[in-house]
């Protein structure tokens, strides 16, 4: 064991600057790339969520609250409708029941067109409702903020390779519960990481 | 207009065949109907708190069932590797397997010496195993809470409800079923259509699942992914009726032997790669 | 206005447990932000899925070293759901490591693994607190615990005494494994020991356990991909030896994109390890790699998009 180890370290000097290469890299794939990091730390640390919107995500969500009213003035126009024509029905049947004629007749026209119309209504509102889906990125980005991310797809396609696009889309792992080993974390380290960050940046 | 032409020329005005008081409405249908939810509610939650509680396993038992899946999932995800890691792999989980080296018999043996000297015969008296008595148990109360309720409410539908019909139906029914749905009705040639009470709750009882799915609000998926390691199935080997895990590990090593064509998923797989995305 | 995206983002963060991942000041952005969430309030949040979040910001706060928020919140759990389950036992044993002394935790550990769950025990209890023991026992414990020795599982210092400090790692790894072979977490950990000392041969081996627990797994491809190249250039092998390993990672690279078609980390392994395949004509792939590069350029999050756009300009 002990030699194996001393031999592979041997044989890693002469490929040491290949090796750095690499190790570079691999910090880029664990997004820990260093320039990002400290334009990172000087900027300010307060960002929530509820200030997340930029101008231009104002201007978007103006034209959202005036759709959005619009879709429910349109579901409330064809429920009415629809309970409107139900109680209509419910009243000529009233009156029908107790007549002898009732085979002579049918639901008048304007009943059944009401029904109809109301039903088209709800239905169309409904598509209409449909908005984009909205995501937060899993790591904020270097200004500190959250961008909001939008897909179309409510639903997940069917091939599995696309099937984690929403994953790669916002950053996240979904093994993370495997690779990011988080039973083996070394909390005393990291509580010290932490704690002296947090002096650095409370001297800033 | 003609309609109401009709309704106020009197000579055609007719009674129909039977005029039910709206009141029934209200005094039977409604509480009838509010009883089936609430009892339905409080019968989920009893159910709730009767169930049994989860029910562990000793370590060495589980150890057993995870060696044993881990030569299934060869078996079934070895296209993963390719043929060298496979073929070590393969070979590894046979000696493991048929030696039965992670059985927990073992450990069994020690603890049944002194109460089960049965030996061989491998069939114990299944009533004097204490975990399937508690299976049984709940399984019967699982049973009682389901026909206790029922029985009470329709009891409580026949006693307070009886005598009457209520609706009528909107399709026909043969007369058999005069006798249960027209139950204390004294008409003899009444159409079977129009039924009592008790009907109503036999509906209810049909129909009110949704309503219950609805009330008790159902569990909507919002997280973008759950559960990430539901790969760990809680199977547990050599459980009441089944074989001994010892002779599911053979069968298992036996299935690796011959399992020697090996189709690993590398294979072509540029290929595959640039026709999917090029 | 985007509630739903917030609390769909924290929900995510907590069930991948990307949070231990995360450097000094996500963490504390973070953990204000959890914070303020859960005080804010949210009506959809189940009461499964609050409680969930409230173990995230325990230990969130465990990490920010603020131990009476930690204790507080501890204390709500354990109202509702008792002490039973192994989470809260695992929670408390923290507590005790830092508000009594590590010993203190270990016992209680020890006593509860040997006592109980040795016994009475289900799939995921059993490792979870035998993983935290571990983690107490060879981080901080008494017999292993020299203060010269560097403990830091990301710093690779070749001294002997860390040899040893990691063979005892490898060694009571390789125990658990036995007791429990099918959890992912213990192989992962494994070959992330492996990697840190160099043997990636070995690490290539426990990663593809996973791959067999975990079919699906396109992260774990990745990491195996990696490994190769690693491995390509640790030993002295000849040239033809060479190019089957970087033949074999290039699979593995491959597999990832099949099962994910935007995944970053695959499509720039595929284009590094085409372009040391230098004998044989890949253009097609990198030419491929480059386009989905672009794409994730130009669509991801910017994390993704910057190191994309560092990729393609190398």
């Amino acid at each position: 064991m002990e030699e194996s180890f001393s031999r592979l370290l041997e044989n890693y000097s002469t490929c040491y600057s290949d090796l750095m290469e690499f190790e570079a890299l691999k910090n880029l794939l664990l997004r820990k790339e260093k320039k990002t990091k400290s334009k990172i730390v000087s900027e300010t640390t307060d960002s929530s969520f509820f200030d997340s919107a930029t101008f231009f995500g104002l201007k978007i969500n103006l034209a959202h609250i005036l759709m959005s009213f619009l879709i429910k003035i349109l579901y409330i126009v064809s429920i009415l409708q629809v309970l409107h024509s139900g109680f209509s029905s419910y009243e000529f049947h009233q009156l029908v029941k107790n007549t002898n004629y009732k085979d002579h007749y049918s639901l008048p026209k304007d009943i059944q067109l009401e029904c109809c119309i109301g039903l088209a209504l709800f239905i169309l509102t409904s598509f209409l409702s449909f908005t984009k889906l909205q995501y937060y990125p899993i790591k904020p980005s270097i200004n500190n903020k959250l961008r909001l991310l939008t897909t179309d797809q409510y639903l997940k396609d069917i091939s599995l390779s696309r099937a984690n696009n929403v994953h790669n889309l916002i950053g996240n792992d979904p093994n993370g519960e495997v690779t990011f080993t988080p039973n083996f974390v070394d909390l005393q380290r990291k509580r010290k990481e932490i704690s002296d960050w947090l002096a650095d940046n409370s001297k800033e | 207009m003609k309609l109401l032409e009709i309704l106020l020329s009197e000579d055609d005005y007719s009674i129909p065949e039977l005029m039910l008081d709206p009141n029934f409405k209200k005094w039977v249908l409604l509480p009838i109907s509010v009883m089936m939810v609430l009892t339905g509610l409080l019968k989920q939650n009893l159910l709730l708190l009767i169930s049994p509680k989860y029910r562990g396993y000793p370590r060495v038992k589980l150890t057993e069932s995870q060696w044993f899946m881990r030569g299934q999932m060869l078996l079934g995800n070895g296209t993963n590797l390719d043929d060298d890691s496979f073929e070590s792999r393969r070979h590894e989980m046979i000696n493991i397997l048929s030696s039965g080296t992670y059985l927990a018999k073992q450990n069994k043996n020690n603890s049944n010496n002194g109460s089960n000297n049965t030996g061989e015969s491998g069939v114990t008296n299944p009533f004097s195993d204490p975990n399937i008595n508690d299976s049984l148990m709940t399984m019967a109360k699982g049973n009682m809470a389901n026909f206790i309720p029922q029985t009470v409410i329709m009891w409580w539908v026949n006693y307070f409800f009886g005598g009457f019909v209520i609706m009528k139906l909107p399709f026909p029914l043969t007369i058999k079923f005069k006798d249960m749905l027209q139950n204390g009705v004294m008409t003899e040639n009444l159409d079977v259509r129009w039924v009592s009470a008790i009907s109503w709750y036999f509906i209810s009882v049909l129909g009110m699942n949704p309503l219950y799915n609805l009330i008790q609000g159902s569990d909507e998926q919002q997280v973008i992914n759950d559960n990430t390691t539901g790969n760990n199935t809680n199977q547990i080997l050599g459980g009441p009726g089944q074989p001994a895990p010892e002779t599911l590990m053979k069968n298992l090593a036996n299935d690796l032997t011959i399992a020697t064509r090996h189709e690993s998923c590398f294979v072509n797989i540029e290929s595959r790669v640039l026709k999917m995305y090029e | 206005m985007s509630l739903t995206a917030v609390r769909q983002r924290l929900l995510t963060i907590n069930n991948t447990r990307t949070y231990v991942e995360f450097d000094p000041r996500e963490t504390v952005q973070l953990y204000n932000e959890t914070k303020r969430y859960l005080k804010h309030g949210d009506t959809q949040l189940t009461p499964e899925q609050r409680l969930s979040l409230m173990e995230m910001l325990f230990y969130l706060s465990i990490f920010c070293s603020e131990d009476v928020e930690a204790q507080v919140i501890y204390n709500q759990i354990s109202d509702t759901l008792g002490e039973e389950s192994c989470k809260l036992q695992v929670m408390k044993a923290t507590l005790l490591q830092f508000n009594g002394s590590i010993e203190e935790a270990i016992k209680y550990l020890d006593d509860l693994i040997r006592q109980e769950y040795e016994y009475d025990t289900d799939m995921a209890s059993y490792t979870v607190l035998s993983k935290k023991l571990l983690t107490l026992k060879l981080y901080y414990g008494k017999d292993y615990n020299n203060n010269d020795v560097n403990n830091d599982i990301n710093n690779n210092t070749e001294n002997k005494q860390t040899k040893k400090y990691w063979d005892t790692w490898i060694k009571e790894i390789n125990i658990l494994i036995e007791k429990s072979p099918l959890d992912p977490e213990l192989w992962w950990f494994l070959a992330k020991i492996y990697e840190l000392n160099r043997h990636f041969d070995y690490a290539i081996h426990c990663l593809q356990e996973v791959v067999l627990i975990m079919p699906f797994n396109y992260i774990a491809f990745a990491k195996l991909a990696e490994m190769y190249v690693y491995y390509s250039m640790s030993t002295k092998i000849n040239h033809k030896d060479k190019v089957e390993v970087l033949k074999s990672a290039l699979n593995n690279a491959l597999r990832s994109v099949e099962l994910s078609e935007t995944f970053l980390k695959g499509w720039t392994l595929i284009k590094l390890i085409c372009e040391r395949l230098k004998d044989e004509d890949k253009t097609r792939l990198i030419k491929l790699a480059n386009k989905k590069l672009k794409e994730i350029g130009n669509e991801s999050n910017d994390y993704d998009r910057f190191i994309s756009g560092y990729i393609l300009s190398k």
